[in-house]
């Protein structure tokens, strides 16, 4: 793969993110399936809501968009509309996305809108230093979770998949190469593309859990991954803790700017007149 | 019922029968709105559904988010694309643009956001007039943050003041309110409508610099040394300018920054950007103010009622006039303290329990008493009740 | 030999010492130095399997010098690309 520096605001950097923390793995991830695809990076708009992961926007040297908590998607959704060529991306994490922006995911997915979504997941509020998410397993620890998560985390792909994404993977920090390749098929797709990358937070998560430091965390991502064919063998309870990883859904459905475009179209052959 | 003096603007063209909330859409498609994101919600829905129809046939898009906030977080998205954008709402619907609203003045993107106002608090009553918003909006987002907000009391108003709003969110880079009631949103008239060509119609500055010149927070080229109060250029997302925009506090290049100077000069900047073009958005529609001894200030629906009661007045002797400010924020200080200097008596009259009669007060700042009638169940005030407390503030039993 | 013509470059000035780098080179490359950075200690054994520069953090690694064919990016993992790691 090759250099992705030229994709980076360098005068900005080092970033605000955590010795160790995945989310630079995973930006990296999506440069480089960026750069693969060859956009053009004048055409590529960059979007995202609050928290960590968020941070992203500003260190990349695209059109960026750094919005209000959760509202990433919307945000992307108005652009998209009224300019249907630019290739958007919304990078976003699990608090934004699970929880404060739940709502505008599945309707982004239901529209189908030509979107790609990456979401940083480290199962975790790290920027305010580690409440529990919608995407902390069961009975691991938080600030706001001192005796363990009560709550049953989400399965953020089947929820994308059940609200009519057309394109959905996951894959983790660790498997850095697959999730470029992910994310670069998420680009490539017509449509609401969503990939989710499990991040590591080895300050707030991984302490508090005693899961070590982030090389340890990623041996956690490499041992603990499996693929959907080794899941489909499994008991519900062996699945457990598991990360599932791979392409859950690709398929072609119309396009909401596309559609909406045809409206015109059709409008205007009519004429103005009504 | 009322002779609120039309608007002489709009003046030509076909003559419709229009709602208030038809006229705001047939505004937006002359000031050339071409985005419209929005939610259903009672009494401002008209505005929606008429531009669903509307753009498409105008090469413009339409669409119907999953709630409030994201309809105005697509309105931004859309306006940073280069499409003049708008919204459309009411009370419980404006409560929850009101982050959003912030992002939008702070990060400089223009739109337009309509508050068809209804009776509040909470869901209150969704098909009855109030004007229960006006702190709201001036103050509804956290910080501080200017406030462009204008006022229609007829539905030629409306129209006119659509466009107004969108040539200034332009000009100023800001969020323009259309602060509109049930009474404004849902009553019909006779509206002249101007013919396309008729219309003066803003566009926001954009670049006059190559993308590598572009500092998109920073000054526009040809601003004066040390202009605190500039409007910078603003490139469309996608037109080869790469830029950063966040709702964090940013220095010049768009990028956050932290506490200090650069800090406090951004915040200041954009209230002195609105504070500076407030005279020439200041527009009061006065009646019979010249010899007045009794000033009614009134604003909206409650106008056409307080118009009235001027008039009846005046045929009882009272030499009574009517401040009307199409303009709310910023509000018109100076015009209302010189009018409290020379008056025995201001009535400020909203439906309300007392809003915009705060901002008259500071500008009165004692010179003459200022009493406000109010009504919040839901109904207009007649022109009667609008005579009667006037009556009181001159001393004569009523 | 000197780190310049070492086929991995450290910006040391992003490195926040994370070790991942160190912990997922197949040929200990890499180690820690005494300000806590990651440096390239045995250049003469890089195999040019891009673990490094894919997997830091921070964007502090860069090759200078890639495989002619480069590496598939469709591989699943680090691992199987680059060799074992602890």
């Amino acid at each position: 793969m090759g250099d992705i520096h030229r994709y980076l605001r360098e005068y900005y950097m080092p970033h605000i993110w955590c010795p160790g923390c995945g989310h630079g793995i995973i930006l990296g991830a999506v440069l480089r399936a960026i750069d693969i695809a060859g956009l053009d990076q004048n055409n590529v708009a960059v979007i995202s809501g609050i928290g960590c992961a968020s941070r992203a926007t500003g260190y990349v040297d695209f059109c960026t968009l750094h919005t209000t908590h959760g509202r990433a998607l919307p945000f992307a959704t108005g652009l998209k509309m009224v300019r249907p060529d630019m290739k958007i991306v919304v990078l976003t994490g699990d608090g934004d996305t699970a929880a404060i922006g739940g709502n505008h995911l599945i309707h982004a997915a239901r529209r189908n809108i030509d979107i790609t979504t990456v979401v940083f997941n480290n199962s975790v509020y790290g920027m305010t230093s580690g409440q529990y998410s919608p995407m902390t397993p069961t009975s691991r620890f938080a600030t706001t979770a001192p005796y363990g998560n009560l709550e049953r985390p989400f399965d953020l792909c089947a929820l994308a998949s059940a609200a009519g994404a057309t394109y959905v993977a996951r894959s983790t920090a660790y498997h850095v190469r697959q999730l470029t390749t992910y994310i670069g098929r998420g680009l490539a797709h017509k449509g609401f593309s969503f990939i989710e990358a499990v991040s590591q937070c080895p300050t707030y998560y991984g302490r508090r859990n005693r899961l070590g430091a982030a090389p340890a965390m990623l041996e956690w991502q490499k041992r603990n991954s499996i693929s959907i064919e080794q899941a489909k063998d499994m008991e519900p309870a062996e699945r457990e803790d598991k990360i599932v990883t791979g392409e859950f859904v690709n398929q072609t459905v119309p396009e909401y700017t596309e559609v909406y475009a045809q409206l015109i179209g059709r409008l205007g052959r009519q004429g103005e007149s009504r | 019922m009322s002779a609120v003096p039309e608007p002489t603007s709009a003046a030509t063209g076909r003559s419709r029968l229009l709602q208030g909330n038809e006229a705001c859409a047939e505004g937006a498609i002359a000031a050339g709105c071409r985005f419209f994101a929005g939610y259903p919600i009672t009494p401002s829905t008209e505005i929606a559904e008429l531009m669903s129809e509307m753009l498409p046939r105008h090469g413009g898009r339409f669409i119907q988010m999953e709630d409030e906030i994201a309809s105005m977080a697509a309105v931004i998205g859309a306006s940073l694309g280069g499409a003049k954008a708008m919204t459309a709402t009411s009370g419980p619907g404006f409560s929850l643009k009101q982050e959003n609203l912030g992002f939008a003045a702070f990060t400089e993107i223009p739109c337009v956001i309509v508050d068809a106002q209804r009776g509040g608090p909470s869901s209150g009553l969704p098909t009855a007039p109030a004007q229960g918003d006006v702190m709201q909006a001036r103050w509804g987002t956290h910080g501080d943050h200017p406030a462009v907000a204008f006022c229609p009391s007829t539905v030629s108003e409306v129209f006119e003041l659509t466009v107004k709003a969108f040539n200034t969110a332009e000009a100023l880079r800001t969020p323009v309110i259309l602060l509109m009631d049930e009474v404004v949103a849902h009553m019909r008239e006779k509206v002249a409508l101007p013919s396309p060509g008729e219309v003066r119609v803003v566009d926001r500055p954009r670049p006059s610099v190559p993308p590598g010149e572009y500092i998109a927070y920073g000054p526009p080229p040809g601003a004066p040394a040390g202009d605190d109060a500039y409007v910078p250029e603003m490139a469309d997302f996608g037109t080869g300018y790469r830029y950063h925009v966040t709702g964090l506090t940013h220095g010049k290049n768009g990028l956050p920054i932290g506490p200090g100077p650069e800090a406090e000069f951004l915040v200041r900047r954009l209230s002195r950007k609105v504070e500076k073009a407030a005279p020439q958005l200041e527009l009061n529609r006065n009646e019979l103010v010249d010899d007045a001894e009794y000033l009614v200030v009134s604003y909206g629906g409650a106008a056409r009622s307080a118009l009235r009661a001027v008039r009846l007045a005046r045929e009882m002797g009272v030499a009574a006039g009517l401040f009307r400010p199409t303009t709310i924020w910023p509000f018109p200080f100076q015009a209302v303290a010189s009018l409290a200097a020379k008056v025995k008596g201001i009535l400020v009259v909203e439906l309300n329990l007392g809003q915009l009669s705060l901002e008259v007060e500071r500008a009165a700042a004692g010179h003459c008493p200022v009493q406000q009638y109010g009504r919040v169940g839901g109904e207009l005030m007649r022109p009667s009740e609008v005579l009667d407390a006037l009556l009181r503030l001159t001393g004569r039993k009523v | 030999m000197p780190e310049d013509k070492a086929p991995v470059v450290v910006n040391e000035a992003w490195c926040k010492g994370c070790d991942i780098c160190i912990n997922y080179c197949p040929k200990k490359v890499l180690a820690r130095n005494a300000a806590g950075k990651a440096s390239v200690v045995k250049p003469e054994a890089c195999i040019l399997c891009e673990n490094c520069e894919l997997l830091c953090p921070d964007f502090a690694i860069t090759l200078t010098r890639r495989r002619a064919k480069g590496l598939s990016a469709t591989s699943t993992s680090v691992a199987q690309k680059g060799g074992g790691s602890r």
